[in-house]
């Protein structure tokens, strides 16, 4: 059940509806409505796995309990916390991480000349998994450092683990921000209501408009790496740097925005990556829950950039892959995380303390960082989008030599350049002109509705709604 | 919700105009192809099918020797659904003398997904008034009818096509409707070994096919079906499917023009622009075997 879906239609007013009308009055309602409306939701999507969800939530929550017990013991409460993230990331490790280890395992020996024979198994990817892992675990270590207290209310904390607009694909929520909304009555404001519906709708046409149209295009070519030139591959290689931006984002909006409507504030997840002018301020625009994430219980606990710098090199990679590997269990994306983490090294190097001083105003220099940072970005995605090394070796290698006619499919041109216009126009204009233009914000009841109602049309006349169409390619 | 309901309807309006004026300004637009076949078209011979249709079958040269008008409506990957709604469609309206369904060899097959089938149920929206499209287009799931009921979604993605048809140039009839594909030299393919063919018939396939052959006996439309050459090693000629459609052509006592006996005169490589489509060389000479056998039905 995606939020784009039809069945989607119509679980969410049901839950809005009754979360309001019927379970306003009391905190404790409100948070049973939430868990049974997520299990519900998780279990619509895959009932198999429900029972690794609530173990996950289960776990940590008696972890928090349990340290709150041994509060005076320290070596006890590091032991518990311990063994919560060992036995949450056991699970990740086995479901994601298992069959890839196994064959990189052989495929090391296979580096020595020696053939060793590996069996994997048939594993189901449970679905979600690796963000309500995160958000379950983002508890117990903050309750053993101290940052959160225990909570004794099993049912607010089911409701922040089992959130159902963040639960499959976040933003990934973290305990002291999000739980504490849990332990209190949620009061409904209009106002924030109507902010949460535009944001959905703005979602809604990163999603169906921009990101599904080009994906028609980019599933197209990158089905057939081998019939396209280097011209083409170029191309889709641009549009789905955007795609997955519009995807994600589109994603991410639309799951804040039935967070607000149920008032809970969830994480912002993305900010204009694609004005970022270095990689490293682009980590601070993109995936923001990930990445936060990983700075607050990886990087800080290595020393973060706190120590020598060979020890702070080797501390940007060791994130850098494991988020690489957090996307994916496959060498692609580790490769991915590791060019990520050079390019993060790089600049480090080149602009030392100057990387503080680049302004936020539109000049020619932050012109051309944009777009070289765009241009980095997008070559790292080629890892991102490839079933394996070879085709996305086969891609760079045919954008830098080869050229031709591009392979052009009208209805994903028009339509997809004009969303993806429309997109960066407003990611420019909220970058630098902030307020200048306001449609969803306008002060004139009017111009609001207009642009709502044209919002709504463009994603019905546009917007690739029926789970996207194929491209007819002859090769 | 009210003023989206207004607008909705109001725009399925303007598209229901624009719709008529591209086609009154490019009929013969490729495009245009559904709208030209369900609203336009009045030649003695149709030609129906997906890209295979399009692509193999010259219509001016089937014309010269029969002596009948011919217009191709091939529509590329528009596959078995599709084209029975679009002969129901078009019948409704208008009957030819001769409908030319070139057929692909695992059409019955029971996987649907194999070759997109719904996806090109979207061009038939705008034609949702019509009871068999009707029926159809809410098959494809249950929610379908609740979609259906905006004008919006209707019209979905066909602003650019209805643009295009008004500002581009009119395309001529020369080729009434037959799109030529051409190979570039030394660009040739290989045969292609069909590994995976599938053995299961979807019934309700079947029952469609013959609900539309019924539909055109009854309309007094001869139908000829057809299976035109690909690079392929036949595999697919043993299948059930296969077997299944010849069975219904004969029991329906259709001719079925199929190469599946000649495919020794289809094993050169330069006669194809891929595995699957005739460039304009190999068209020319399947027409060659093609158009007798066809003279032979009428």
């Amino acid at each position: 059940m995606s939020y784009t879906s039809f069945e989607f239609l119509i679980f969410f007013p049901v839950v809005f509806l009754v979360y309001w009308l019927l379970c306003r009055k009391s905190k404790t309602l409100q948070n049973v409505w939430i868990v049974c409306a997520s299990l519900f939701f998780y279990g619509w999507c895959d009932w198999r796995f429900m029972g690794l969800l609530l173990v996950s939530a289960f776990s940590t929550y008696l972890a928090g309990l349990w340290m709150e017990k041994e509060d005076t013991n320290d070596k006890k409460r590091w032991l518990i916390s311990f063994g919560s993230i060992v036995l949450n990331l056991g699970i990740l490790f086995f479901f994601k991480y298992y069959n890839f280890f196994v064959q990189a395992f052989a495929d090391a020996f296979t580096l020595f000349g020696k053939e060793l024979s590996v069996s994997t198994l048939n594993i189901i990817l449970p679905i979600g998994i690796s963000f309500y892992t995160f958000s379950a675990l983002s508890y117990s270590i903050d309750v053993y450092r101290r940052r959160v207290n225990t909570t004794k209310d099993i049912l607010a904390y089911l409701a922040y683990v089992l959130f159902f607009p963040s639960l499959l694909s976040g933003p990934i929520s973290r305990a002291a921000k999000q739980l504490p909304q849990y332990l209190e009555k949620r009061e409904f404001r209009y106002a924030e209501a109507v902010n949460a519906c535009k944001i959905i709708l703005w979602g809604g046409v990163l999603k169906l408009c921009v990101a599904d149209r080009l994906g028609i295009y980019v599933d197209a070519v990158y089905g057939n790496i081998a019939q396209h030139n280097g011209t083409t591959l170029f191309l889709s290689q641009v549009l789905y740097t955007i795609q997955i931006y519009a995807d994600f984002a589109g994603y991410s909006l639309m799951a804040i925005g039935c967070g607000k409507l149920l008032g809970i504030e969830l994480q912002t997840n993305f900010i204009r990556p694609y004005l970022s002018k270095t990689v490293t301020e682009f980590w601070r625009r993109w995936h923001i829950s990930l990445t936060t994430w990983f700075r607050d219980y990886i990087y800080f606990p290595l020393g973060g950039n706190r120590v020598k710098k060979m020890r702070w090199i080797m501390n940007i990679m060791i994130v850098f892959i494991i988020s690489g590997l957090w996307h994916g269990a496959a060498y692609t994306f580790l490769i991915w995380g590791a060019l990520h983490g050079i390019c993060m090294i790089l600049e480090r190097l080149l602009y030392r303390d100057k990387m503080k001083q680049i302004s936020d105003r539109i000049t020619f220099p932050n012109v051309i960082r944009i777009f070289i940072t765009f241009n980095i970005v997008s070559l790292a995605w080629i890892f991102f989008r490839t079933a394996n090394i070879s085709d996305a070796f086969e891609i760079i290698g045919k954008i830098f030599t080869s050229t031709g006619k591009i392979f052009l499919d009208a209805d994903s041109m028009v339509y997809g350049f004009a969303f993806v216009a429309l997109l960066f126009l407003k990611d420019f204009m909220d970058e630098f002109f902030p307020g200048k233009v306001l449609l969803f914000n306008n002060k004139h009841l009017v111009v609001r509705w207009i642009s709502y109602v044209a919002v709504v049309c463009l994603i019905l006349l546009f917007g690739v709604l029926d789970g996207g169409s194929f491209i007819y390619f002859q090769f | 919700m009210a003023v989206l309901v207004v607008v909705d309807q109001g725009v399925g309006v303007a598209y229901k105009w624009l719709r008529g004026e591209a086609l009154e300004r490019n009929p013969y637009k490729e495009n245009q192809k559904l709208a030209f076949m369900a609203e336009k078209i009045n030649t003695d011979v149709v030609i129906v099918g997906a890209s295979d249709a399009s692509h193999h079958y010259i219509s001016k040269m089937i014309e010269d020797s029969i002596g009948m008008s011919v217009y191709n409506c091939g529509q590329d990957g528009c596959f078995f659904i599709y084209q029975n709604c679009a002969i129901n469609l078009m019948i409704e309206r208008y009957s030819p003398k001769v409908i030319i369904w070139e057929m692909m060899e695992d059409c019955l097959s029971g996987d649907i997904t194999s070759n997109h089938e719904y996806q090109s149920i979207n061009l038939l929206y705008p034609y949702y008034s019509n009871d068999y499209c009707h029926k159809v287009i809410n098959e494809k799931d249950k929610y379908q009818r609740y979609r259906m009921l905006s004008m919006m979604y209707r019209n979905n993605s066909y602003l650019r096509r209805y643009i295009f048809s008004l500002i581009k140039s009119k395309s001529s009839n020369d080729s009434a409707g037959y799109e030529p594909l051409f190979s570039a030299v030394d660009n040739y393919p290989s045969m292609l070994i069909e590994k995976d063919i599938h053995q299961d018939i979807n019934e309700n396939k079947v029952k469609m096919l013959t609900k539309t052959i019924e539909n055109c006996r009854n309309k007094g439309v001869k139908l000829v079906l057809a299976s035109s050459p690909g690079f392929t090693d036949g595999t697919v000629f043993s299948s059930l499917q296969f077997k299944k459609l010849e069975e219904v052509a004969a029991d329906y006592q259709l001719p079925f023009i199929e190469y599946y006996k000649r495919q020794d005169l289809f094993r050169d490589s330069t006669l194809f622009k891929d595995v699957s489509h005739l460039n304009d060389k190999g068209a020319r000479v399947w027409m060659s075997y093609f158009i007798p056998e066809l003279k032979g039905t009428l």
